[in-house]
């Protein structure tokens, strides 16, 4: 399935986009919004105690007496952390996710960058192990191919901590999931960022998260949890939910706009490698 | 309250098992959702109506039940009255009284609504017709259960201008009284004869109460023997209180010109009749109308005609002139239908034998040999005179019987001749005869010898032979009433002629009379002879007089409106779609 040579194209595809888009080369294909020692120049900023005395403008220091260093661009040898949501809530869009988590690790490991694909749940589960190169995405689609939902009541919070404990190097992270943690997204996020990991949320649901088109007497089973309750739904309850997941997606973007965390929404009715371009078209995993 | 179909409670006993189906639980379908948490908080803010929710099954089986229930009690179709639910006839009265407005609805609106009551209250198995009543009885639907018939039947009653003819009633209580199975409705104002004494079996629905109205119930307009004309009515008042009003007399061809403006004090009930002299008076159509706001206002205005002059000029040629001239006299002064003249005469009345020429005559006792008469023979005795033809102009107001032909003699009408009157043994006394294109009227008798002369048959001879012999008839009376036929002047058989009513409708006329007039106003009368104008007037003083309150209803108890099935059923459907709305749509979505 994600081993076909069909797939395989479509992902070869995406990362030829990819290297075009960000115009990087070998060790140092992925820009970082982070400022370092690159060789393209990025910003000036005053020189403080420490800072390395050959980003010293001198010819500034020439004209104004004032020591002011020369910024570049960090190009690193990065870190991709996939953290793809396999709990059983997303059960209608797993294939979906796994097949962006596919493409997405796919151009990581062409473009050279260290790649950990994790699913997340009530706990953490490996899925790849930190790997590189080119020769470990037949690997690493093996792996996703052979994901399965697993665990009880999504735990985000608990999952990023446990994340952090197992990799301590700074990466980027890209969560890919429906969001719909009832102990909400923002801790787990605000933890990652805290420990100055890239963020970037893929979020994916489809219509049966976002509406309610039944109506009448029913028994409301949690798929995670197995919890049940006998509720009758009328249209005005049926309009409450929606309007409260609208809300819940809308409280995401806010956080996410606040925190400059990368956000894209997207659902099984748009193509993977649709949602990859688009995101590769407006300059690649940034907020 | 009675049940026509009682076997249907038995329908009740459904409600056991639609109650033990609710007391069923039935297992809600199971529905997955990936925020579940969400739905948590959603469902929390309804907590408030937990408790209905939880009696809403109750609820519901209640609302289920009372439909069903009144579903079954509608299929043992409930009685409140005691209706015996025979077969209808709805007899509406739609005369002219029936157009008086009472609350700004006619009398006949109400008396058509108060059907449309009955129709609707109909069951399945019962029947009804619609007649309509004034002059006539006409049926608008027959023996039918359809109520949609019915009503279209209904709402086809137009109000007419005819008076109530309490005859035309009779026809149905005579056939209801012989074994008919139904009951006689009749939906009117009692504005009519007899109201007071209807039949046991016509059961009165009283349409109206007591209206203030005032109405001209008679009136006449003549030309008098000096050239002036009088003019004569009467009016009639159901106003409880004397009421002053202008009667406003005005000529047709002077537009709107008022003639004569006549102050009156009406006192209730029938007022004395009043006469007024109109010097210079044209001739031609004339309108009184009474100028008072009251309830009927057909009758507030009468049409009269005055025709011009027309005498058939009518010469003397006899001897004993004198019987002769006063009977002409007698039609020439005030009618002005006879004219005595020496010269150029239309008519020569003359006695024995037949002056040369081709002037219409009428001849008494003939004596000598003529192509008219051939040659009288001996006297003959007439015992008892035998009329041929009772209705010829000549005879119309004429009792033949009763004349005595004394001098009569034995003679022989020539072929082709009208015998208008003979002998027990045939002989001829009164005969119309046409020869070498003369017209005579031979009249076989002796009428000094008989005394004829002293009859008042004698002049009445006279001009009924001296207007038909000119060709001319009665003229139009001043008057008519809807319902009154109009005699066509100087008909002849064969001949065609044409009313035009006062809405425009020309009707052709192939007979000697027009009729009935339907339609209050003026008409106009066309025919080979001439053209002639007559008026119609209600003038019926049981018409005008709208006091009904001396008249109580009759009516036995009768089922009115919608059936108690029908508000059930309508009861069964609310609380269906009450449940529905408030329940069955929520629990399955």
């Amino acid at each position: 399935m994600f081993t076909d040579p069909s797939f395989v194209r479509r992902l070869e595809s995406l990362y030829l986009l990819a290297r075009k888009v960000l115009s990087g080369s070998l060790q140092a294909d992925r820009k970082t919004t982070r400022k370092g020692a690159g060789i393209t120049f990025a910003d000036y900023a005053e020189y403080r105690l420490g800072d390395d005395f050959r980003s010293i403008d001198w010819r500034i220091y020439a004209k104004f007496e004032s020591l002011i260093i020369k910024l570049f661009e960090l190009e690193e040898d990065a870190t991709i952390y996939l953290l793809v949501d396999g709990s059983r809530s997303m059960e209608s869009k797993f294939r979906y996710a796994r097949e962006l988590a596919a493409a997405l690790g796919y151009i990581a490991l062409n473009s050279l960058d260290r790649l950990c694909v994790y699913g997340l749940a009530d706990t953490l589960r490996p899925v790849v192990e930190p790997c590189r190169g080119r020769g470990k995405a037949m690997g690493m689609l093996k792996a996703l191919e052979e994901m399965e939902t697993f665990g009880g009541d999504t735990d985000f919070t608990l999952c990023a901590r446990e994340f952090q404990a197992r990799r301590k190097r700074k990466g980027v992270v890209i969560v890919i999931s429906d969001f719909l943690f009832p102990g909400g997204f923002e801790e787990g996020l605000k933890y990652l960022q805290w420990h100055r990991h890239d963020l970037y949320c893929l979020q994916v649901q489809d219509d049966g998260d976002r509406r309610c088109d039944w109506k009448g007497d029913a028994t409301l089973e949690c798929v995670e949890t197995g919890q049940t309750r006998r509720i009758t739904v009328t249209p005005a309850e049926a309009r409450a939910y929606e309007a409260a997941v609208a809300g819940w997606n809308e409280s995401l973007r806010e956080h996410c706009a606040r925190s400059r965390i990368g956000l894209a929404s997207t659902g099984p009715e748009v193509a993977f490698d649709t949602v990859i371009q688009e995101i590769l078209r407006r300059g690649g995993l940034v907020a | 309250m009675t049940f026509l179909a009682p076997a249907f409670l038995w329908s009740l006993l459904a409600l056991l098992p639609l109650a033990a189906i609710y007391f069923l639980k039935v297992k809600p379908r199971r529905r997955t959702t990936t925020a579940y948490f969400l739905w948590s908080r959603v469902l929390a803010e309804k907590q408030a109506t937990s408790l209905l929710q939880r009696l809403r099954d109750l609820f519901s089986l209640l609302l289920m039940l009372l439909a069903f229930a009144a579903i079954s009690l509608a299929l043992a179709k409930p009685e409140f009255t005691s209706d015996e639910r025979k077969d209808l006839i709805l007899l509406i009265d739609h005369s002219a009284s029936m157009s008086a407005l009472e609350g700004g609805t006619s009398r006949l609106d109400a008396a058509k609504e108060s059907a449309r009551e009955i129709v609707r209250a109909l069951d399945g198995n019962q029947r009804a017709a619609v007649v309509s009543i004034a002059r006539e009885a006409r049926f608008h639907s027959h023996l039918s259960a359809s109520p949609r018939e019915l009503l279209e039947a209904i709402d086809g009653i137009e109000p007419t201008d005819f008076p109530s003819n309490a005859a035309a009633l009779r026809g149905f209580s005579d056939d209801t009284r012989e074994g008919g199975d139904h009951r006689l409705l009749l939906l009117s104002d009692a504005n009519f004869e007899e109201a007071a004494s209807l039949p046991a079996e016509i059961e009165l629905i009283k349409v109206g109460g007591p209206l203030g109205n005032a109405g001209i119930t008679a009136a006449d307009l003549q030309r008098l023997p000096d050239g002036s004309f009088g003019f004569f009515f009467r009016i009639a008042s159901s106003f409880p209180e004397t009421v002053e009003a202008d009667l406003v007399l005005t000529h047709e061809g002077s537009g709107e010109r008022i003639y004569k403006l006549i102050p009156l004090k009406i006192v209730p009930g029938e007022n004395p009749p009043e006469r007024f002299a109109l010097p210079e008076a044209p001739d031609g159509a004339w309108t009184a109308t009474l100028d008072l706001d009251d309830a009927l206002e057909k009758d507030n205005r009468a049409y009269l005609t005055v025709p011009e002059p027309n005498p058939v000029r009518v010469a003397v040629a006899t001897k004993d002139r004198f019987f002769f001239e006063v009977s002409v006299l007698s039609f020439e002064r005030g009618a002005g239908i006879l004219q005595l003249v020496d010269a150029t005469p239309e008519v020569v009345l003359g006695t024995g034998s037949l002056e040369a020429g081709t002037t219409a005559a009428v001849v008494f006792a003939p004596s000598e040999a003529s192509p008219h008469w051939g040659t009288p023979g001996e006297e003959v005795e007439v015992v008892a005179p035998r009329v041929v033809l009772d209705d010829h102009p000549i005879l119309r107001h004429l009792e033949a019987e009763s004349i005595t032909f004394a001098g009569a003699r034995q003679m022989t009408a020539p072929p082709g001749s009208l015998v208008l009157v003979e002998s027990e043994a045939g002989t001829p006394l009164i005969f119309l005869t046409k020869q070498e294109g003369r017209g005579v009227v031979v009249v076989n008798l002796d009428p000094v010898a008989s005394e004829f002369v002293l009859s008042p048959w004698f002049p009445v001879l006279i001009q009924g032979a001296a207007l038909h012999l000119a060709g001319r008839g009665a003229e139009p009376v001043a008057l008519y009433r809807p319902g009154d036929r109009v005699s066509v002047p100087g008909f002849r058989e064969g001949q065609s002629s044409k009313v035009i009513a006062p809405d425009g409708t020309e009707t052709a006329v192939a007979g000697p009379e027009y009729g009935p007039i339907e339609q209050l106003g003026f008409h106009s009368m066309e025919s080979p002879v001439g053209s002639w104008r007559f008026g119609s007037t209600l003038a019926t003083a049981v018409e005008s007089l709208l006091d009904n309150s001396a008249i109580a209803a009759t009516a036995g108890p009768l089922a009115k409106g919608h059936a108690p099935a029908s508000w059930l059923i309508f009861l069964a459907l609310v609380l269906l779609v009450a449940e529905s709305v408030l329940y069955h749509r929520r629990k399955v979505g």
